[in-house]
């Protein structure tokens, strides 16, 4: 990590923490925060929370890997959510999978070279009536088709280029 | 939880017999005075109950109703009538230890009470994530030892249902762990384990590796540098005493005593 990566983690534990009150009990929403902010937990934001708000390291680390909200390795900037619920598997949802994979060059759980798109499974985004659907970010792409797909991925290739 | 808050006795039958337990205690503390048996993994007197293993299940009647609760967590309420073993507990304890076999086949205390309950071959495989037949049950013994007793806290969970393991943070050198092996020894199933080589205690599934000190008098490595710090603060022993082993400790003792006495005769 560089010098000024390392400076700029540290501005953003410090406002970070100073949201919260400094107790165990804030644990949760001080990770989801940083979740937000760096994208990921790195080991020194979580030892550096471990310290802060009197939780053992145990089980901040405990905590960080329960919930699914939580990466401990960097996730790319826009997030890919694949449903995976009864309706969009029948509407071939392992389709949408493999023209992901051909597009971004990814798996379930991975991020693409770039750190522009991590892909994760869900099991149902609740929108069966769309199916087959992903959603990016916040927002869901319903009755997907080949070209639908493309399209949308574009605009958020183009976002980041902008 | 459940139970009375009044501080107070409670009278209740366990096994059709009349017994007290005392304010606050469980039904699993109770069977153990009066020598019922109730089998358990997950269970220690030097920890605060848990409720993990599920094999000290006892069923609680009240009239027509009755339930299912963990006796190592129970206290009862005031005529409570408790059974320890019957027809529909035998079934539930064989289930468990059925997934705890298909779990951990060669974990020996496992085997024995499956040999007990006549569980030989479970109907249940394995998860992927558990195909190599771990031995941890995930009952929190260590975690709670250490969390309790040690006060370290160095050892926790990762990750979620099948997927749990028992691990230090990061799954790395965790500079909280004193070496002190409480949780290789309270460990049912034997999955913690440590070794001492070259002047380091090696905790092996823990990644972790503690430097040991050698006994002043022996020359043995003994403890770790870690557990005598811990020790000191905890205990009140002569300074110059903590550095030497439990074997030498008594005649080194005698000898410390001799030369006060010497140095500094009373008056």
């Amino acid at each position: 990590m560089s010098e000024q990566t390392a400076t700029c983690m540290d501005t953003i534990l410090d406002e970070v923490l100073g949201r919260y009150p400094a107790r165990p009990s804030s644990l949760i929403a001080v990770l989801q925060d940083l979740q937000e902010a760096l994208n990921f937990l790195p080991p020194v934001a979580l030892n550096r929370v471990a310290s802060a708000l009197h939780v053992p390291r145990s089980q901040v680390y405990h905590v960080a890997t329960f919930y699914k909200a939580f990466s401990l390795t960097p996730r790319g900037k826009h997030l890919v959510s694949i449903c995976r619920g009864t309706a969009c598997h029948v509407q071939g949802d392992e389709k949408v999978a493999d023209m992901l994979h051909a597009e971004l060059g990814i798996r379930d759980g991975e991020t693409s070279a770039d750190g522009e798109f991590t892909l994760q499974s869900v099991r149902c985004l609740g929108c069966c009536s769309l199916a087959p659907v992903i959603m990016i970010d916040r927002e869901v792409f319903g009755n997907l088709t080949a070209a639908a797909l493309r399209r949308a991925l574009a605009q958020y290739r183009d976002d980041m280029t902008s | 939880m459940s139970g009375t808050t009044t501080g107070e006795k409670v009278t209740f039958t366990l096994n059709g017999r009349q017994v007290t337990a005392e304010p606050g205690e469980t039904v699993l503390s109770v069977a153990r005075r009066l020598d019922v048996h109730i089998p358990t993994l997950c269970f220690h007197e030097s920890v605060s109950s848990y409720g993990a293993c599920r094999l000290c299940l006892v069923e609680v009647f009240w009239g027509k109703r009755s339930k299912l609760v963990t006796s190592c967590l129970y206290i009862p309420y005031p005529d409570d009538r408790i059974e320890t073993d019957n027809a529909r507990i035998h079934g539930v304890r064989k289930l468990v230890l059925e997934l705890l076999l298909a779990r951990s086949p060669h974990v020996e205390a496992i085997r024995e009470l499956a040999r007990e309950y006549c569980v030989e071959v479970p109907r249940f495989r394995p998860s992927a994530v558990t195909a190599d037949a771990t031995r941890c049950v995930l009952c929190d013994l260590c975690v709670r030892v250490c969390a309790e007793v040690v006060g370290q806290s160095a050892i926790g969970y990762a990750g979620r249902g099948s997927e749990r393991v028992i691990t230090v943070p990061f799954g790395e050198q965790a500079e909280e762990c004193i070496g002190c092996g409480a949780c290789v020894f309270i460990c049912p199933t034997q999955a913690l384990s440590y070794e001492d080589i070259a002047g380091q205690r090696l905790m092996k599934e823990l990644n972790t590796s503690v430097p040991l000190v050698a006994c002043r008098v022996c020359g043995e490595h003994f403890a770790t540098e870690k557990q005598l710090a811990k020790l000191r603060e905890r205990i009140t022993m002569p300074d110059e005493l903590v550095d030497v082993c439990p074997r030498c400790r008594g005649t080194e003792f005698t000898r410390v005593l001799d030369e006060a006495l010497v140095t500094k005769p009373r008056v």
